[in-house]
């Protein structure tokens, strides 16, 4: 038994450590906590959300021009949601060798210039995309505390133009959330969008 | 061989002239080419000029198609490049490094409509690639790039009897 478990943690550590992502995780995962930097230096974790009732993890970047596309929008949503109890919670989790762009100081820069009003973590380890499948930028999931625990209850796109904010119809994002809001279960919490695909360390 | 080389030095020049063509399209046209295809093994590449990873593997596309003409693969560039970008990034990246086959632009805003109707399987990250047999059946589908090995080995495998 003691053997078998160990030889179960030797196998997570490998997934883990060998950098490439997992499944990607879908409505009703429980979602994995993470405790990463932020760009003001100080540690953030999932569960310091907890006192809300979610949290919108956005894995992102500086780099990809669809992160780029969504930045004002994401900053609007943020803005609005924050105060109904779902804030976002950027991640960063690309290799910085393979793209400088985004580099912990570029972050910082980014952050600044555009104004972010919320966390932009950096995921060195890449250990937190992988363990939620993410696999581009920009790459949502809702998270709901639910009995203190999160639940991941959306996953997907921000809404249905990537190029222009103007011309979205539908708001795929946004609707989740006022149905989660609304104790309701969201009519549509998986939607797949176009994005830059997630630089994982080369092995 | 002189000859050949100037046919060649021809071809090349008439292309950086004229330029590759790219038809901007939408997804229902795009499902329509791939509904006609005749080719053993059409290989379509997802991509785009702002993609790093793309761009470094198009090259691998570019010989391993142009190497299994004879046998019945064709290739399909899907670049995902906004149509506004088409004359100021497209062309002038398709003029440095012309692609063995046809190049088209979707022009389309929601992945939501049609990702999943390319594969189910498809997060959506670029690049990928979609290996499809004659009339448009999906043979094999890979998100993420392929090094020229594995892309050999894949095509390889398709034409197998």
């Amino acid at each position: 038994m003691k053997r078998s478990l160990a030889v179960l943690a030797l196998g997570l550590l490998v997934a883990f450590s060998s950098g490439g992502p997992g499944p990607e995780l879908k409505p009703g995962a429980p979602a994995p906590d993470f405790t990463l930097k932020n760009i003001d230096g100080k540690m953030v974790s999932l569960q310091d959300f907890a006192s809300g009732k979610g949290a919108i993890v956005t894995f992102t970047c500086n780099h990809c021009p669809y992160a780029k596309a969504y930045e004002d929008r994401l900053i609007a949503i943020d803005k609005k949601y924050k105060v109904l109890g779902y804030p976002v919670v950027a991640i960063n989790p690309n290799d910085v060798a393979q793209e400088p762009t985004d580099s912990y100081e570029n972050m910082q820069k980014r952050a600044q210039e555009k104004g972010f009003t919320f966390p932009y973590l950096i995921d060195e380890t890449q250990a937190i995309a992988a363990s939620y499948g993410a696999t581009r930028t920009p790459h949502l999931f809702v998270v709901r505390f639910e009995g203190g625990k999160g639940v991941i209850r959306y996953v997907g796109a921000i809404d249905d133009n990537s190029k222009d904010a103007a011309a979205v119809s539908k708001t795929y994002l946004a609707d989740a959330l006022d149905a989660l809001i609304a104790e309701k279960t969201p009519g549509l919490d998986y939607t797949k969008a176009v994005g830059c695909t997630i630089k994982w360390r080369e092995q | 061989m002189k000859r050949f080389g100037g046919v060649l030095v021809g071809v090349l020049l008439g292309q950086a002239l004229l330029g590759q063509s790219v038809q901007v399209l939408k997804y229902e046209a795009l499902a329509d080419t791939l509904a006609h295809s005749q080719a053993r093994v059409l290989v379509v590449n997802f991509w785009a000029t702002w993609c790093k990873p793309c761009l470094a593997e198009l090259p691998h596309f570019a010989r391993v198609v142009s190497a299994n003409e004879s046998k019945g693969v064709a290739g399909l560039f899907v670049t995902l490049d906004w149509a506004e970008n088409l004359e100021t990034a497209v062309k002038p990246y398709l003029a440095k490094k012309p692609l063995p086959g046809t190049v088209v632009l979707l022009d389309e805003v929601d992945g939501n409509r049609w990702l999943g109707k390319v594969a189910e399987a498809w997060t959506g990250a670029i690049p990928a690639t979609a290996f499809y047999g004659p009339g448009g059946t999906l043979l094999k589908f890979h998100e993420g790039a392929l090094t020229e090995a594995e892309l050999e080995q894949i095509v390889a495998e398709l034409l197998a009897p």
